[in-house]
């Protein structure tokens, strides 16, 4: 008990000197450049944040910006994972998907939101950009995990009349589960920043990314800094709840 | 009769079977002894339907228990719940594991088991299914003389209720049958 106390001390002690030494760094750098509006100091970025946190618009837009990113990520898993499981079992799926899921995943993300732009209204543009990121990850991931299923397995419940439901129960949700959560995750940051990308580029009402963009062009810096702090966190924040859901559903599942 | 099993050819890489033709009895256990890659375990696939024949007929009436060579059992479920898959209630699993000296595996998972523990958890799934047929490919090949012969006694009477197709190495064990079919 005392020893894995120690080790949790150890740990954040750890944490807290790395970070440390990387905000002396940022300090070292601003002081070097001695120009604000190219490189603002760490503690004027923190002043800064500090400022806008206590405004109705900061939190207006992270909420905003939240609710349409995180719909687009729920989407993009939801239907990836329907997408690779049809994939998997019914061939003439994957031979019409699978192209649509290469070209997906080799256009550049700018492209698409300029595409969306001439299409979609700008709100929802980030929700369709995040869950066209997310969707071909996620349906590769299903697909693949659900064909490195075990094929001994498959035949004993083929011989012992598994119907489709206890396949899925005892055999499949086993076999996909660990490597559907861990991509999930990794999902999670690109949509989260992917989304993000989509609202500077389209910059609709109440967002983070018509902030970041506004910041840019009136050489705000110190603000392009302080949303991007705010970007970091958040992402930080959402990773960490997803990775404790995730230990969760590994607990309950083992 | 149950069990057909007339003029099969069946190849892979290299012919296994050829124009071969078995009569199993209906009711009785026939032992099917043979060399390695003689076409034992293809037999069983084939009337198993794991497997299409490249000509002649294979194929087992009623409802067929399959015993693999490698126990099969799911990672992420204890012996108990490996059993209850197959049948219809907790006691009808934890009678064929205790027919199987299987009963104080039932909280382990197949990954803190030996081969031998893993076996008699297999043998106690197709004891649960039950069915007409049973195909057993080497069931006792992983068990220690002392625990083999406790569960041929505890099994022989459901052996005697179905056609059965015994696999095995051992002359031992295939004295057990009514036929001896040698490949």
């Amino acid at each position: 008990m005392e020893q894995t106390k120690q080790k949790k001390l150890k740990k954040l002690l750890c944490g807290v000197l790395t970070l440390a030494f990387w905000i002396a760094v940022w300090q070292l750098a601003a002081i070097a450049v001695g120009r604000e509006v190219i490189l603002p100091a760490p503690f004027a970025v923190c002043r800064r944040f500090a400022a806008l946190a206590v405004t109705v618009p900061f939190w207006r837009a992270t909420l905003f910006s939240l609710l349409r990113i995180m719909g687009g990520y729920a989407a993009g898993v939801l239907v990836g994972t329907l997408l690779g499981t049809a994939m998997h079992f019914f061939a003439p799926v994957r031979v019409l998907f699978s192209p649509f899921l290469t070209v997906v995943k080799s256009t550049p993300v700018a492209s698409f939101i300029l595409i969306a732009y001439f299409i979609i209204t700008d709100t929802v543009i980030p929700i369709f950009i995040t869950f066209l990121m997310v969707l071909p990850m996620m349906a590769a991931c299903v697909l693949s995990a659900l064909s490195s299923t075990d094929p001994m397995l498959l035949e004993m419940a083929k011989v012992y009349h598994f119907s489709f439901g206890k396949k899925l129960r005892a055999l499949y949700i086993p076999t996909v589960l660990p490597q559907f959560l861990s991509q999930a995750l990794t999902a999670l940051g690109f949509g989260w920043k992917a989304g993000v990308a989509a609202e500077v580029l389209c910059t609709p009402r109440d967002s983070i990314g018509k902030y970041l963009y506004e910041a840019k062009t009136y050489l705000e810096t110190v603000d392009t800094f302080a949303y991007t702090l705010l970007i970091v966190l958040i992402s930080l924040a959402l990773e960490k709840l997803l990775r404790t859901l995730t230990c969760r559903v590994r607990g309950g599942a083992a | 009769m149950s069990i057909v099993f007339e003029n099969v050819t069946k190849a892979y890489d290299a012919p296994v079977l050829e124009n071969v033709t078995l009569q199993f009895a209906d009711g009785k256990i026939t032992a099917l002894l043979g060399a390695s890659g003689r076409g034992k375990t293809t037999i069983l696939r084939l009337l198993a339907a794991l497997e299409k024949a490249d000509g002649g007929k294979a194929h087992a009436d009623g409802k067929v228990g399959y015993l693999f060579q490698e126990p099969r059992l799911l990672p992420t479920l204890h012996a108990f719940a490996n059993v209850r898959l197959v049948c219809n209630s907790d006691a009808d699993a934890q009678h064929a594991l205790a027919l199987c000296k299987a009963d104080a595996l039932a909280d382990k998972l197949p990954s803190e088991m030996s081969g031998g523990e893993r076996q008699r958890v297999a043998l106690a799934r197709l004891v649960a299914f039950g069915g007409d047929v049973w195909l057993l490919d080497e069931p006792f090949s992983a068990l220690d003389a002392a625990t083999k012969a406790q569960i041929i006694e505890n099994l022989m009477p459901l052996l005697r209720k179905r056609t059965v197709i015994l696999v095995t190495h051992n002359r031992e064990e295939a004295a057990l049958a009514d036929a001896i079919i040698e490949l």
